[in-house]
């Protein structure tokens, strides 16, 4: 617990000080009403939210090659069943 | 010009933006009314996309600038709904006509935490350090297996860990239960269960009380923080969740 001490505060309530504003950015930053405005948030001058869109991209991306790499064996496997 | 929404109140008689209230960018915050069959109020400021574009410590500054005016609402005697920050609208009205669709379901949160706050209790570990995870060496035949089993232990050791920090909560709310209208728990990435308690605003100094009595059984330091706006009960309205004075602690774990 946070105990009201001395002067100088020791390394336990140096960390408390720190785990509590951490919970509350972590709050501000993650919790609360979301209207369906945007939200924009950045890290490293890079928004989120383009961060998301390439995700969504990348994964899309991923499923199309996955998706021809399928079509392309298709044709293969019926080869090799029409063979046996 | 971007509006950006700070916070949701009950609407008030009188001007209730205490004057010279800033807050990011140093934007004079204004108060934006919604008239109807769920009336509530809006506490915006104008800020530019840029002063928005930030990160790492400046990113934490204006989270704590966005808290602050979030405060001064809560000052005023009506609990607010939060806004997740970075909520930012083209311009007023389609700040107005976004928070009109949702007028119940604000009301409704508006209506669950009104006369409350958020008490953050955290429960710290004392021991936060995971056993470690074995790299695998190229000459060693069974370097996957350990690699594995190294995994595992450390996957079972956070269980461990998770299980009797949920305990230490349970006691904790056994505690204060009397006084805890809702409960929400997090674990952050550093293994600290993050616990946040509604609780009246009536009962903050009872609430302390009884926690100074508090001792945790297991090995865990208990810090409790400033008494701060609902930003763990604003999301969803209580309809969407189980129970008045909730058994359901584990909701946000």
């Amino acid at each position: 617990m946070t105990a009201d001490s001395g002067p100088a505060p020791n390394d336990d309530e140096i960390e408390d000080r720190q785990l509590v504003l951490g919970d509350l950015l972590n709050h501000v930053l993650d919790k609360g009403v979301v209207i369906s405005g945007d939200v924009m948030i950045s890290i490293a001058d890079i928004d989120l939210l383009s961060v998301e869109l390439k995700l969504v991209l990348s994964s899309v991306q991923t499923a199309l090659e996955h998706h021809q790499r399928r079509d392309a064996d298709v044709p293969l496997l019926r080869s090799r069943s029409g063979e046996g | 010009m971007p509006t950006y929404l700070y916070c949701v109140l009950a609407p008030a008689r009188a001007e209730s933006v205490p004057a010279g209230l800033t807050g990011i960018a140093g934007a004079p915050i204004r108060a934006l009314t919604a008239t109807g069959v769920a009336p509530f109020e809006a506490w915006v400021a104008t800020i530019g996309e840029d002063a928005l574009r930030v990160s790492g410590s400046a990113l934490a500054t204006q989270a704590l600038l966005h808290n602050e005016v979030v405060n001064a609402a809560l000052a005023t005697g009506r609990t607010p709904a939060p806004a997740r920050y970075g909520s930012r609208f083209p311009d007023d009205a389609a700040c107005v006509a976004d928070l009109m669709q949702r007028a119940g379901e604000l009301r409704d949160i508006l209506d669950q935490v009104a006369g409350m706050v958020e008490i953050p209790t955290l429960l710290v570990p004392q021991e936060r350090r995971a056993p470690p995870i074995k790299k695998p060496s190229v000459r060693d035949t069974a370097a996957g297996r350990r690699y594995l089993e190294s995994i595992r232990t450390r996957v079972l050791d956070e269980e461990r860990r998770r299980s009797a920090a949920e305990r230490e909560a349970a006691r904790i709310r056994a505690n204060v239960g009397d006084l805890v209208r809702d409960e929400a728990r997090t674990f952050n990435a550093a293994g600290v269960l993050s616990i946040a308690h509604l609780v009246s605003a009536g009962f903050v100094d009872r609430y302390r009380q009884a926690m100074e009595t508090f001792v945790p059984e297991e090995n865990f330091r208990v810090v409790i923080g400033e008494p701060r706006a609902p930003y763990s009960f604003s999301s969803r309205p209580r309809s969407d969740r189980s129970g008045h004075d909730s058994g359901s602690p584990n909701r946000n774990v």
